[in-house]
This record gives structure tokens, C-alpha cells and sequence, in this order.
């Protein structure tokens, strides 16, 4: 396993490939003219007409944008899981990458207009229609709310009919946060909301046995080396789930207790069977019963 | 309540099943057919499919994609049934294992 890490590791420092941030954020600074990040020339380009901005942080096998952009303003390149590097000033603010981003992980934005107002365009695919002149709730990246703006248009792609194109003003100085905008509250309540309900405290680490973070702590702090040891004195992973999510955490937190690395602690022995099957299955039953 | 998704913005509409009836601890849901049980119990707004066996809290469905085993019901008489991957059928019972000890009666 270490042996083929390293032969990994080798092979693309002989590619002239770096690991990590470095190799990307170096290429995308040469691409940018040596600009920090991604955003500076967008913005100081918005200043004049709408200009795509791209805020992919997804390094997964996916270029829809480069193909849509009719300008060659956006590239991929070879590496289809690289982050895309745009050139706002070849872009033509056409929206066409906004539309086809199935990350909706782009939107324009156009700082043309004085008076200290941008309009920034968004991709929009829930089932209310938005209309021009509407007040919408403006949310940044995280779904937080951060005001209301104008609805000022609303248009479609040919391609991607489905995602509509809202373009909503908003302050200047929300240009780069805005991420999306919403027109009706969300209407399923979050399990806190429930009135008197706090549950027993702590966040689950193994949710079968019910072991909370602060008792997986102290277990691990008190000098067990192994999973196994730790699993035996806590039944921390022994539950219905069998450790398919406690695994994790749990050697994470081992490792950190008791100065062994994660790779280390391994992953414990697993034994088949892999799904949870019935009994009566192994003893010869319907295989084509899948319940257990 | 009904939280089943009829016209998705994207994919247009849904169609769905048939309409067929499951009883959850004793009471009449209808469900369509093909849908798995936890999906009915949630487009119903029931959140709760067990009572933990330590504290009596409240569980739901967590992964959907049958591995974490939050969403096991007793269905048909059949313990630790993992409901998010088991399709529903016409009559099915369905029952919440375990008991409350904390928190709201149904989520």
C-alpha cells in the first residue's frame, strides 16, 4: 500500500505534476496573470460589462463548462478533474456555462450600472417561476440569507431549458457572495425546532450503540492502542450498522489518543457477509430474498 | 401532508405508482407502489422510524442508501428491516420498535 503511494507520488513529480494546491494554483496564476485568486480579474472586469465568475471547488471529472463557452473563455484542459480557470476578458457574460454548470458552481456578474448596484445572474431550478420585477431572498454559498434584491431578468438557456437564468440586483458589495436566490421560505422544519426536544446532548459518534463524541473521548483516552481493544471495552461500532459510519471518527480519534497514526490502526477486521443478510439465507433459504 | 415530489424543475413530472395502502403501527398510509417504505413514512411527514434501545430517542432515516441501518422497522413481523431500501407492498405492516423515553411522542 506504501510502496504504490510512493510509486504514485514519483510518477507525477516525473510528470512535472504537483501534488496538491501548489500545482493548480500555480498554473491558474499564469493563466491570470499572476492574480491571487480566481475573482480579482472578474471583478475588476465587471466593472465594465457581465462577466462569468466560477466558483468550482469540486476536483471531480467534470467539464460541461469548457464546451459550453462559445468564446473558449473557460478551460478544463487535459486534466478533467482540474479546477476550470476562466478569462473574464474574453468572456461575453452570455450566461450559456451558468446554465449548463450541473453544480450550478457559476454565475455572472455585472458591475456596469452606477450607483453602487450590481446585478448578479444565478442559475434557478426549484418549481416557483420567477418573474422580472419580483423581490427575492438573496442567500449566499451557505444558504444564508443575506437581504432582498430586484428580480431584473429572467431568461432560458437553449440546452438547459429546465435552469432559468435570474438576474437580481443587489449592493455592490454583495456581488461576490451572492450565490443564489430563493422565493419562498423552506417548509421543512429542522429537527432543533422542535419545541422541547434537545435530545440527550452530544453529537453521536457511533449512532447504533449510541456512544456520544465525549464518551468515545474518554474511552480513547484511557490508554486502548488497538480498534479492536477500544470497540471490545466501549461497543463503539458494534452496532446494527456494524461501524460503517463510526469507523471514521472513531480512528481518528484513537490515533490522536494514543500517538498511533490512522494508517496504522487499520481499519479493525472487518468479516463477510459485506451486506446484512437473514439467517435463513446463509442456511441454504431464498437468495433471492434480499431482506435480512 | 403530502411531501412527495409531483413536478420536479428539472426532470418534469414524476408519474409514480400505484396508490397502494401500508399500515404503520396499526394505522392506514397510502404509499405508491415501488417507493421504499421510509420514503412513504417521510412524504407522510412521519420522521421517527424507531425508539434507540439505550435512550428511547428518536431515529430517522439518515444515509437513504441502506448502510447506516437508522430507518430498521419491524415490517411484516420481520425485525431490523431497513426501510429505506425496501420497497413497499399492498397491505404491508409496518410497526416503530422501540420505546420513547425522550423527546416528542412523533417527529
Amino acid at each position: 500500500m506504501k510502496e504504490r503511494k510512493e510509486r504514485k507520488e514519483s510518477k507525477e513529480r516525473e510528470e512535472g505534476k504537483a501534488t496538491g494546491e501548489g500545482g493548480r494554483g500555480a498554473a491558474r496564476d499564469a493563466l491570470q496573470g499572476g492574480r491571487d485568486d480566481p475573482w480579482t480579474a472578474a471583478w475588476e472586469v465587471s466593472r465594465r460589462k457581465a462577466v462569468a465568475v466560477v466558483d468550482c471547488r469540486q476536483e471531480i471529472p467534470c467539464d460541461p463548462c469548457e464546451t459550453a463557452c462559445r468564446k473558449g473563455a473557460i478551460r478544463v484542459g487535459d486534466d478533467v478533474c482540474a479546477l476550470p480557470i476562466s478569462e473574464p476578458e474574453t468572456c461575453d457574460g452570455c450566461g450559456r456555462c451558468v446554465a449548463l454548470c450541473p453544480g450550478m458552481a457559476i454565475y455572472l456578474i455585472d458591475r456596469s450600472a452606477d450607483g453602487g448596484k450590481a446585478a448578479v445572474t444565478v442559475p434557478y431550478e426549484m418549481g416557483e417561476e420567477p418573474r422580472a420585477g419580483m423581490e427575492a431572498r438573496v442567500v449566499d454559498g451557505e444558504g444564508k440569507e443575506l437581504g432582498r434584491g430586484k428580480i431584473l431578468e429572467v431568461r432560458a438557456m437553449g440546452g438547459a431549458a429546465a435552469t432559468l437564468l435570474v438576474k437580481v440586483e443587489v449592493p455592490e458589495t454583495w456581488a461576490l457572495k451572492v450565490r443564489g436566490v430563493r422565493l419562498r421560505q423552506m417548509f421543512i422544519e429542522e429537527p432543533e425546532e422542535v419545541e422541547g426536544y434537545r435530545g440527550t446532548g452530544d453529537c453521536l459518534i457511533c449512532r447504533c450503540e449510541e456512544i456520544a463524541r465525549a464518551e468515545v473521548e474518554k474511552a480513547a483516552g484511557s490508554g486502548f492502542r488497538s480498534l479492536a481493544a477500544l470497540r471490545r471495552a466501549s461497543r463503539v461500532g458494534l452496532g446494527y450498522c456494524q461501524g460503517r459510519f463510526c469507523r471514521e471518527p472513531l480512528r481518528e480519534e484513537l490515533a490522536r489518543k494514543c500517538g498511533r497514526g490512522v494508517e496504522e490502526l487499520g481499519i479493525g477486521s472487518p468479516r463477510p457477509p459485506l451486506r446484512p443478510v437473514k439467517i435463513s439465507r446463509l442456511g441454504g433459504g431464498d437468495v433471492r430474498d434480499t431482506q435480512f | 401532508m403530502d411531501l412527495r415530489v409531483r413536478r420536479h424543475p428539472v426532470l418534469g413530472d414524476m408519474g409514480g405508482g400505484d396508490e397502494v395502502t401500508i399500515f404503520v403501527d396499526g394505522r392506514p398510509l397510502p404509499a405508491r407502489a415501488g417507493e421504499p417504505i421510509a420514503a412513504a413514512l417521510y412524504a407522510a411527514g412521519i420522521r421517527a422510524t424507531r425508539y434507540s434501545r439505550g435512550k428511547g430517542e428518536a431515529r430517522g432515516p439518515f444515509c437513504m442508501v441502506g448502510r447506516c441501518t437508522e430507518c430498521a422497522m419491524t415490517v411484516d413481523g420481520i425485525e431490523n428491516v431497513r426501510t429505506c431500501v425496501t420497497p413497499v407492498r399492498d397491505g404491508m405492516r409496518v410497526d416503530t420498535p422501540g420505546v420513547r423515553r425522550h423527546g416528542p411522542a412523533r417527529v
